[in-house]
């Protein structure tokens, strides 16, 4: 239940800056109106829409994704990349990888259990 | 005041730096993209992700620099060039969104199609709009007093479109070779083909771009044809042909780093030559460095940021390059 309640209070907060220092944007010096870029209403409306559908795109195939990792289990024992130069000699680039790849004996040889 | 003059001309300089660092970073990355629907799927293409994986959202610093260094030290000439070239700044940074992504999705997902076209896509739109806004504030914008006076489509032209066109083939280029330097077998051959096909519409490029630059506006007519700018001119033209002549040759006798290298001095001539059409102007006729320039207090101050901050960029961008060093292989980008 406590889960967005940070969320919540970083918007709340953010909203009450913006909508309090109103119709200012540099207190006493400089008006919101003053401020705002010389472009035409339809320029903004069409931006507007393109981030959208934009991020609609995006968001939702990030949580389509979150949601079918969480719908099954982690496999013990999942394989990583191997350290160094594989046996053809050529290094393999690792970008981002998720923690559930990470094989560590493979990323720490040397590391032995501390028991 | 010639205190001032020198630390605008500083600034003019790191700005220069950055918009240079990023075409010459930045656009062999999204040169991959553009060439993707040119590649192989499978092998082909993830050998190619993973030649740029380490490195790509490190060079879009440039980006930031540059966009950054601009607002804060020519706010003049960021607030007019900003709403006159808004549509294809957002349609960039959209594409930058889009192709970012879809280096994380196309490794998880089973609907692979989907995030290869928003890949090639989303940096086919990237490098267009970045050759719009290029050819844009090139030939010209409207000011009254000191904002942007024009319209929201005024940026849209037939040079414009050209100046896109250019900067995609350009980057595809650039691209291309990278592919040739990081990669072997079959994918390198393939790339040799594409840096062969590239080379070739970036020259039609550059050679249209700078035959219609001088007729967009007299100070460049005159800065071009006319001594004394003449005698500064003449050697560009001259050395983009021979740099051409030994890119080709590279190509021919299947050089692996050479074709990168001359690609890059065909993008530095053409932005040295940039820089004799508008030097010192801004906004070509309207608004000079000099007019641009913010306070000199605040320029000092922000240089001390910049002296420091500028070499540990590009020291740990070195670093990176050369941890990551070497031919890639297609798989390991899990």
């Amino acid at each position: 239940m406590m889960g967005p309640s940070g969320f919540v209070a970083v918007l709340a907060g953010w909203t009450t800056t913006e909508v309090g220092r109103q119709p200012f944007t540099i207190w006493g010096l400089l008006r919101t109106a003053e401020s705002a870029s010389p472009l035409a209403a339809p320029a903004v409306a069409a931006s507007l829409i393109a981030f959208v559908v934009v991020y609609f795109t995006v968001f939702g195939a990030g949580t389509y994704f979150i949601i079918k990792l969480m719908d099954h289990e982690p496999h013990p024992g999942e394989r990583g990349p191997d350290r160094g130069p594989g046996a053809d000699g050529i290094t393999r680039t690792a970008g981002l990888t998720t923690g559930a790849q990470i094989n560590p004996d493979a990323m720490l040889p040397d590391a032995v259990p501390a028991e | 005041m010639a205190s001032n003059d020198t630390l605008t001309l500083i600034w003019a300089a790191i700005i220069g730096i950055s918009i240079f660092g990023y075409v010459v970073m930045d656009g062999f990355d999204l040169g991959i993209g553009i060439l993707f629907p040119w590649l192989g799927k499978g092998n082909d293409r993830n050998t190619a992700i993973n030649t740029i994986a380490p490195v790509w959202d490190g060079n879009e610093t440039w980006l930031v620099l540059g966009g950054g260094g601009l607002f804060a030290a020519f706010p003049l000439a960021y607030a007019v060039i900003m709403p006159a070239v808004y549509a294809p700044l957002i349609a960039m940074l959209l594409g930058l969104i889009l192709r970012g992504v879809s280096f994380e999705y196309r490794t998880r997902t089973t609907r692979l199609w989907i995030w290869d076209r928003a890949f090639a896509g989303g940096s086919m739109v990237a490098a267009f709009s970045q050759g719009v806004i290029l050819g844009a504030v090139l030939q010209g914008v409207k000011v009254e007093g000191r904002a942007y006076a024009g319209g929201w489509f005024d940026w849209l032209s037939p040079f414009s479109l050209l100046t896109g066109a250019a900067v995609v083939a350009g980057y595809a280029l650039l691209g291309a070779c990278w592919l040739i330097y990081r990669t072997e077998h079959g994918l390198q051959d393939r790339a040799f083909a594409l840096a062969r096909t590239a080379g070739i519409v970036t020259l039609v490029g550059i050679v249209a771009v700078s035959l219609a630059t001088p007729f967009l506006y007299h100070d460049y007519l005159s800065r071009w044809f006319e001594p004394p700018g003449l005698f500064l001119a003449a050697p560009v033209p001259l050395l983009v042909a021979f740099t051409a002549l030994l890119f080709v040759r590279a190509l021919k006798r299947r050089a692996e780093l050479a074709p990168f290298l001359l690609a890059l001095g065909l993008f530095l001539l053409s932005f040295i030559g940039l820089g004799i059409s508008m030097f010192p102007w801004v906004i070509p006729g309207q608004i000079s460095i000099y007019d641009a320039a913010t306070a000199a207090n605040s320029q000092a101050f922000m240089l001390v940021g910049v002296a420091i901050m500028l070499p540990i960029i590009i020291g740990y961008t070195a670093y990176a390059y050369w941890v990551f060093r070497g031919k890639v292989g297609h798989d390991g980008y899990h």
